[in-house]
């Protein structure tokens, strides 16, 4: 299956990149075990940022050797969204770990890990699948437009999500009462994070299948 | 077989290989019935391409001295083909035509002539 | 059947237009793709390889479309391009496992033999990679699989005399068994002077001429002569170039006898064509 190819081409062309996402992720966690007093959530927001970062790479890429590959159109597309997928739940997945692992070894009583990260997650995809979308359809093969792209979800995501749970965390320590809005996703917080998650992944389906007959129609 | 082609010829490589050929079938340098190599197998041992070659096995097949076998390629006829032999004496004509024409042009007297054609053969 | 069809194509740029391009190159054939730089060689080229879509026109190999069957048009072509076409982390043996996955017909075995023969290092990122090294990389990578077409764009650029040599000699190679063709853009004519069957010249996107090369060379003849010669059947000269001493221009073969006595003539080489064509346009 070709699309498998295609996102492993992709995760290839991007190696580089993901070598140095190592070195993020290590300081990731540097940060999170020396600040006593961060965000339960933090690791995780910040390594699926870092995904977040990671995802467009493949588009300031695309040497003629690698566009001259036997494909159908599709299976391209496809596997791009696939591996920009891959690369949220690969950092996702770091993150979940490293949470787990600050929630377990410290002593406060946070959210299950899971669902949380089931609802960034869902988010970040649907971040994603936009940002592919946006770039295929105007073909941006500038690098620095490219780069601008993907910084906007991305921190808007990272600094908008911190920003809101320390809020939520200050005004819960201050003990004032929270808004209804908030009362109302924490009691239906399962619900809720997998009704994202199926959300992000529904986006990302619809945004491949936009792209794929948009890309069809330009090159047919 | 042998063909040196050179560059620097004023004639063209097709007519380089046609002549060489030529001269070798009628020397008996090449035996009658060889197969000589394919089109374009000729083409790539020399390092041109594929229809100087054609044009060279064309030009020696209508001329008489190779015929094309399906299946086989091209094989060299018989060397004293009367066919080749009228061309040769055709040709010939033709050249002492040329020579007499150009001898009468400077007044040259026929012993002139006929001193200077056996003087070339002797050469 | 034609290895490859071209009617018709058009790409228009800002500043350039490719112009109704058409051609056939029979199967078994190599055709020289000649012209300037910026005349619109690679255009073409990315054209028949589907890298662009044309705005109108089609583009056949051995009579199969892009439209109709696009992995099997692309499996059918061998794609040699200028030295920047690798993702620049990548290594031979990156490059290997991607021909393995995308290519069917790909012979690891023969791809390590042009390698290693090429001393291409295995170790090395392809960024590390020289000029030549990449060229050669990439018809290790044309060659080491079952194609039709090679389409060479501009493709012995930077090779050394050596190797340029024997990469000529396996392009002839590739096409003895008459099934193979290749397409070739160049503007260092002498690499074509000879294996060349078809040359077809483009000067601003539009064809001035395709023909076998054997025509083009017995058709045309390169007359010098002195100043005082040009006035004899000036008519007939195409692309003069004079100085104070003297002139040289093409000419047809056929109009030869119309010119002065006392002018030289001589076989052209195929530069000397292109460059008093040239000329001829721009006049």
């Amino acid at each position: 299956m070709r699309i498998f190819q295609w996102c492993k081409l992709d995760a290839a062309v991007s190696r580089s990149v993901l070598k140095f996402m190592l070195l993020f992720a290590f300081i990731c966690a540097v940060i999170a075990v020396f600040t006593p007093d961060i965000q339960a959530a933090w690791p995780l927001l910040y390594m699926i940022f870092g995904g977040m970062m990671t995802v467009s790479t493949p588009f300031t890429a695309q040497p003629y050797f690698v566009e001259m590959l036997p494909t159908k159109i599709y299976e391209r597309v496809f596997g791009r969204f696939l591996f920009g997928t891959g690369m949220i739940v690969l950092f996702a997945a770091a993150g979940f770990a490293m949470q787990t692992a600050y929630i377990a070894s410290g002593d406060l009583a946070v959210v299950p890990a899971l669902t949380q990260t089931a609802f960034f997650v869902g988010i970040a995809l649907f971040l994603t699948a936009v940002q592919y979308l946006l770039l295929y359809l105007f073909q941006i093969k500038n690098v620095q437009i490219i780069y601008l792209i993907r910084m906007i979800p991305g921190f808007a995501f990272f600094f908008g999500f911190n920003s809101l749970l320390s809020t939520i965390q200050e005004e819960m320590q201050k003990g004032n009462r929270l808004p209804g809005w908030i009362l109302w996703a924490v009691e239906h917080e399962t619900a809720l994070s997998v009704a994202i998650l199926l959300a992000g992944i529904a986006s990302v389906l619809l945004c491949a299948v936009v792209a794929s007959v948009y890309e069809h129609r330009r090159m047919v | 077989m042998k063909v040196v082609l050179s560059n620097q010829s004023e004639f063209p490589i097709y007519a380089q290989i046609r002549e060489q050929m030529k001269e070798q079938i009628l020397s008996g340098q090449i035996a009658e019935g060889t197969v000589l190599p394919s089109i374009r197998q000729l083409a790539r041992d020399l390092g041109i391409s594929v229809i100087t070659t054609t044009r060279a096995y064309r030009e020696l097949e209508s001329e008489g001295y190779i015929a094309s076998v399906q299946g086989k390629g091209s094989i060299v006829l018989k060397r004293d083909n009367t066919v080749l032999r009228e061309q040769c004496i055709r040709q010939i004509e033709e050249h002492l035509r040329e020579a007499v024409v150009l001898s009468e042009r400077i007044r040259m007297t026929e012993e002139e002539l006929l001193d200077m054609l056996k003087r070339t053969r002797q050469r | 059947m034609n290895a490859i069809e071209v009617l018709g194509l058009r790409k228009t740029y800002s500043k350039f237009e490719l112009n109704d391009i058409s051609f056939t190159l029979p199967k078994g054939y190599i055709m020289g793709y000649v012209g300037q730089n910026g005349a619109g060689k690679t255009t073409t080229l990315r054209l028949i390889a589907h890298l662009l879509k044309a705005e109108s026109g089609s583009c056949s190999i051995d009579g199969l479309t892009y439209e109709k069957d696009p992995v099997r048009y692309r499996e059918m072509i061998g794609y040699v391009g200028d030295s920047d076409g690798f993702a620049p982390d990548f290594t031979l043996k990156n490059i290997r496992g991607i021909c393995r996955n995308f290519y069917p017909t790909f012979r690891e075995k023969q791809f390590c033999e042009l390698t290693g023969r090429w001393k291409l290092p295995e170790k090395k990122k392809i960024k590390e990679f020289s000029r030549g090294m990449k060229v050669k990389l990439q018809f290790a990578m044309a060659l080491a699989r079952e194609t039709s077409v090679l389409l060479l764009d501009e493709a012995t650029n930077g090779l050394d005399p050596v190797v340029r040599a024997e990469v000529l000699e396996l392009l002839q190679e590739y096409i003895s068994d008459g099934q193979h063709s290749i397409l070739f853009s160049t503007h260092i004519i002498s690499d074509l002077e000879q294996i060349a069957d078809y040359i077809f010249f483009i000067e601003n996107g539009r064809k001035i001429f395709c023909e076998t090369r054997e025509e083009l060379q017995e058709s045309y003849l390169l007359v010098k002569g002195g100043l005082d010669d040009l006035s004899t059947g000036q008519k007939f000269l195409i692309g003069v170039k004079q100085n104070d001493i003297g002139f040289e221009a093409l000419v047809k073969t056929d109009n030869a006898p119309f010119l002065s006595k006392s002018c030289v003539l001589e076989k052209p080489s195929i530069d000397q064509m292109i460059v008093h064509m040239i000329k001829e346009e721009e006049a």
